[in-house]
């Protein structure tokens, strides 16, 4: 049995934030970067063109609106670019969590206590969405929009080797190591 | 003690996401400021037809690809979203438990299974709307309707989240839903 005895920091999420966004977060920033300049390139040719205009304000009018398309594309492309930014304004709930992984169960189970809430969650390994491991925490993926985080140092009893062994034999390929950190 | 079984359906789904805001208006929206930012460009291109037509007809068409590549994107998420929902919930069985200290949730679905004990603080809101009870918990929401009570009844329901929740706990005497 392997347990793991934990109250989330701004660092497991902080672990969970750039294993989510590993893969996808160049692309999306190359994304937006290509969106601001596609507004900011509209603006800048329909001024080139029409600036001799009499009436100018339907042109005022549009150019605005690029202006403002781009202005949000920026805000979204500043908090990919700053995701541990925002990260560490995501408020810690602080409740105290333990992780019990059962070797022959086919499920492992989270245990949730504070002074509001006594509960007990159990996961199907079966249908879990996939798990990944880095040098410091393991992310298990109950679907693709929510996850558990352990660190290697909240493990109490058995240890990351044993987790690592116990997660590549339930989920098979959808269980990946990552050297380094996330 | 108070008691509910629930199994979720259409009339959950519609009550919650009523609740929400309706994401088709979010939709009509937004294809609402696309249309208007349409009709800008094809008055300005009328009104510049004899400089440089074709610069405008160009930026009309990557405007018009852009915008309604992701409108259809936003509705086809948006529906996909409506699917997965009442798929999922469907799929869900949940049992209530209300008592004096705390609400106790059971519940059973593909992927998970557990039993929570929930102080009364714990809840966010809770409303009545007609027939129906909707409960939001930190990372829940729970919708249910009078008829899945099968212990105590909806007076004794709204009595006790009334006393319990004090202003948290809202009492809207009709909904629409209650014709569904």
């Amino acid at each position: 049995m392997i347990k793991a005895h934990l109250t989330y920091t701004t660092e497991h999420l902080m672990a969970l934030a750039h294993s989510k966004n590993r893969r996808t977060r160049p692309r999306q920033i190359l994304f937006r970067i290509g969106c601001v300049l596609y507004f900011l390139s509209l603006d800048v040719v329909l001024y080139w063109y029409f600036y001799e205009l009499k009436n100018k304000t339907l042109l005022w009018a549009l150019m605005f609106l690029f202006v403002v398309s781009a202005y949000g594309e920026v805000k979204k492309l500043l908090k990919l670019i700053h995701l541990d930014d925002e990260v560490r304004k995501l408020p810690i709930t602080g409740e105290d969590r333990i992780f019990v992984f059962g070797e022959d169960e086919d499920f492992f189970y989270e245990l949730i206590s504070d002074e509001n809430e006594n509960s007990r969650k159990n996961f199907r390994y079966a249908h879990l969405h996939k798990a990944e491991e880095s040098d410091s925490y393991f992310v298990i993926y109950i679907k693709p929009e929510l996850a558990c985080i352990v660190g290697k140092k909240d493990i109490t009893e058995g240890s990351s080797q044993e987790l690592r062994e116990l997660l590549s034999r339930k989920l098979g390929s959808r269980f990946s190591v990552r050297k380094g950190e996330f | 003690m108070i008691k509910a079984d629930i199994h979720y359906g259409e009339g959950h789904y519609k009550t919650a996401v009523k609740n929400k805001g309706n994401p088709f208006l979010k939709a009509m929206g937004y294809s609402l400021i696309v249309a208007v930012g349409l009709a800008f460009l094809i008055k300005l291109s009328f009104d510049l037809l004899k400089y440089h037509a074709w610069i405008l007809w160009l930026y009309g068409a990557v405007f018009i690809a852009v915008n309604g590549f992701t409108l259809v994107r936003l509705e086809v998420l948006l529906l996909g979203v409506k699917k997965d929902v009442i798929k999922t919930m469907s799929s869900v069985s949940y049992s209530l438990e209300f008592d004096e200290e705390e609400l106790v949730l059971r519940y059973d679905t593909k992927v998970e299974f557990g039993e929570k004990h929930l102080r009364y603080p714990v809840v966010k809101w809770a409303d009545r709307r007609g027939e129906w009870f909707l409960i939001n918990l930190k990372d829940n929401e729970l919708v249910f309707s009078e008829k899945e009570l099968t212990g105590g009844n909806a007076e004794e329901l709204s009595a006790l989240l009334g006393e319990k929740l004090g202003a948290k706990f809202k009492y809207v005497r009709s909904s629409s839903h209650d014709k569904s």
